[in-house]
């Protein structure tokens, strides 16, 4: 049910960016890999919720993440990202927490339902 | 006996430890580390125990330096030892993470459930009672801020025991979301004016507006309680209490003689000059306590409600992207804070940044183009005499190679610079005598630092004056001040002291009746030739001394450029 919702969704902008950080910074998976409903914290917009499917980092990266009760499975929402590849902020639960724009893209996420409208 | 707080970071840990505790509380370092932590002392049942404020940690596999420490404080507990478990109760889930781990050493253990009244604004409701039978430890809810539950807290300190609930570790999250099924409810509930805020200042569009309103506020604030405290309190206190006694002393000494410039200084036109005169009771007090202390004061204030208040993590967020073209992440803007108040801390704080790249570019252009509050006093009151616009360009100048220097460090320096990843905790209304406490503490320690090292300098000064030592080096160094720099060979005399106490060293720029071309550039090269030798000392300590003259080596061939270009540039 879920894969059918968000087949091939993806915001127009989004697309526009991809387009342009491929000119700039070459092929990046993490932009053109955006498999249909998984979707990168830096790919989300600001004030979407989605759950963690995937923490596709180092051991580190989960570790450090996982303290803090961010991990897969978990409902968050994106509160906010600053210009230029900055950092993404997230909520989960009560916790915010800011991560550097390139731990955000090694985050994925599956958007909810109501969310992909 | 031992009681240890231990808990996550930005839980109220600090609060509940000053609630608990007296007057007596003492920041020290971990034995061989740099992980600070403060300890203090409770009665409890008529004998005084220890209590050690752990610092935070949000798990016992530790993921960095600071929780290595709390683990190994959790260790050398000895049998007896109590431990309070500061839970955040509107973040049951993310504590009690933390909460099933400890239980798990066996050691006897409470848990404060902080932050309760929260809960009812966030439609949040944690049965207590159930928690307390689920875990099989005391569960006390509390308020830290009110101090609501505090006394009850330390009622309950002697049921404390070791609990018997067992998991594994493989399904601890499980574990935790079970209990936290089990007895918390969350109903909807509106967002509070606090958390509207939050989110709005870590937005790009909002968030940079507010940012800059509150530095500027803070600069504002900073400006008007220092000069009021200047105006009202230091000059009058000076000038017409201190100021005839110390000339009633200058006439019983005979006005004159080797012990009298020591003591009470050069008499300008037969009168005291507290700015002038350099004598240790005259210029050696009023640089502290009558120029400085009001501007230190009045820093420490705004700095530690920014910091009580939760906005420094969120300008952290703000500056990230900026801090990234410098070779830092947001968090180095931390040092570069505490740096304006004194170097000392600032440089204490790169700690907080992971890799030696990081610590050696954030220390090396703190050092170099962020003054601390004593010289900026100082220049303040020197160069401001002539013009906002001189000060601009002093600052402006700064605030240059501050960049300029961390664009080339990038560039250059080989290492590694990680992303920003931090909590960022909720807005929260400071806690008065946290507050207080904490800019107490700053006091003292300026007072302890400042006062001693001015009067030694002052001491040397004379010193110096008296066998001609200052007038030797300055015409040793005569090429480089005079010509490159375009300052009078007595300069050198500043430029000798300043390794001391920045603060006298511009003291001494009074006398020799400067033009504001030469003003500036001495103030310039002043901030950035070489620390003091407090800060000095602590660099040698954090990046080791190969790494400390490479960046000593920067600072003082920077400081020649920077004061070579300005003599050129400036009309």
């Amino acid at each position: 049910m879920r894969i059918e919702l968000n087949l091939n969704y993806r915001p127009g902008f989004v697309d526009a960016r991809i387009r342009i950080r491929k000119k700039l910074h070459g092929k990046e998976t993490r932009m053109s890999e955006a498999k249909a409903n998984r979707l990168s914290l830096v790919q989300m917009r600001s004030g979407q919720k989605g759950r963690i499917v995937e923490i596709n980092g180092g051991y580190g990266l989960a570790r450090k993440l996982d303290a803090l009760g961010i991990r897969t499975g978990k409902e968050i929402t994106k509160i906010s990202a600053q210009w230029m590849r900055g950092p993404v902020l997230l909520q989960q639960g009560n916790t915010q927490a800011a991560l550097g724009f390139g731990m955000a893209s090694k985050v994925l996420v599956e958007l909810n339902a109501k969310d992909e409208k | 006996m031992k009681i240890l707080l231990m808990g996550n970071p930005n839980v109220g840990k600090s609060v509940v430890f000053n609630r608990l505790t007296g007057a007596d509380v003492i920041a020290s370092n971990y034995a061989g580390t740099t992980v600070e932590f403060t300890k203090g002392s409770m009665k409890l049942d008529g004998r005084r125990v220890e209590l050690i404020d752990v610092p935070g940690t949000y798990t016992l596999e530790p993921t960095c330096k600071a929780e290595e420490i709390a683990v190994e404080m959790l260790n050398d507990r000895v049998d007896g030892d109590v431990i309070i478990n500061v839970v955040e109760s509107t973040n049951l889930e993310r504590s009690l993470n933390l909460t099933l781990q400890l239980l798990k050493r066996k050691v006897p253990a409470i848990v404060a459930l902080n932050f309760w009244d929260e809960t009812k604004h966030k439609g949040i409701s944690i049965d207590d009672k159930k928690l307390e039978e689920i875990l099989g430890v005391p569960c006390v809810p509390i308020c830290a801020v009110t101090g609501e539950g505090v006394k009850h807290l330390v009622e309950r300190l002697k049921e404390a025991k070791s609990s018997s609930y067992k998991y594994e570790d493989e399904e601890r999250w499980h574990e935790v979301g079970n209990i936290v099924d089990k007895v918390q409810n969350v109903t909807h509930r509106h967002h509070t004016w606090l958390e509207k805020l939050g989110d709005a200042s870590v937005k790009p569009l909002t968030g940079i507006p507010i940012a800059v309103v509150v530095m500027f506020l803070a600069f504002k604030v900073i400006r008007f309680i220092g000069e009021g405290l200047i105006g009202y309190v230091g000059e009058p206190v000076f000038e017409k209490l201190w100021l005839p006694v110390v000339m009633k002393l200058s006439s019983l000494m005979g006005s004159g003689g080797f012990l009298h410039d020591l003591v009470i200084g050069q008499l300008i036109d037969g009168e005291i000059d507290f700015g002038q005169s350099f004598g240790l009771l005259t210029t050696g007090l009023f640089v502290p306590i009558g120029a400085v202390l009001p501007y230190v004061f009045a820093f420490y204030v705004v700095l530690s409600l920014l910091e009580d208040s939760g906005f420094i993590p969120r300008l952290a967020v703000m500056v990230d992207t900026l801090m990234h073209r410098v070779g830092l992440h947001g968090f180095a803007i931390v040092p570069m804070l505490l740096g304006l108040g004194c170097n000392v801390p600032g440089a204490l704080a790169t700690r907080v940044l992971e890799t030696r790249r990081e610590r050696f570019i954030s220390a090396t252009i703190l050092s170099i183009a962020v003054p601390c509050a004593a010289l900026q006093a100082m220049v303040v009151g020197l160069v401001g005499e002539h013009g906002a616009r001189y000060l601009a360009i002093v600052y402006g100048t700064l605030l240059a190679v501050w960049v300029l220097l961390g664009v080339i460090f990038n560039k250059t320096v080989k290492g590694e610079s990680p992303e920003i990843f931090l909590e960022v905790p909720p807005y929260r209304i400071p806690y008065m005598r946290s507050l207080l406490k904490k800019i107490w503490i700053r006091i003292k320690w300026f007072l302890k630092e400042a006062v001693p090292f001015v009067l030694l300098g002052v001491l040397i000064v004379n010193l110096l004056y008296t066998f001609g030592i200052i007038q030797f080096v300055g015409k040793i160094t005569a090429p480089v001040v005079t010509r490159v720099l375009g300052l009078p060979q007595e300069a050198v005399g500043a430029l000798i002291v300043g390794f001391l106490r920045k603060d006298v060293a511009v003291g001494m720029l009074i006398p020799l009746g400067l033009t504001i071309k030469q003003l500036i550039i001495a103030s310039v090269v002043l901030a950035m030739y070489f620390p003091c030798v407090a800060t000095f000392t602590t660099l040698v300590k954090e990046l080791g001394l190969v790494d400390m003259l490479k960046s000593a080596a920067i600072m003082v061939i920077s400081s020649l450029v920077v004061g070579g270009l300005l003599n050129l540039i400036l009309p």
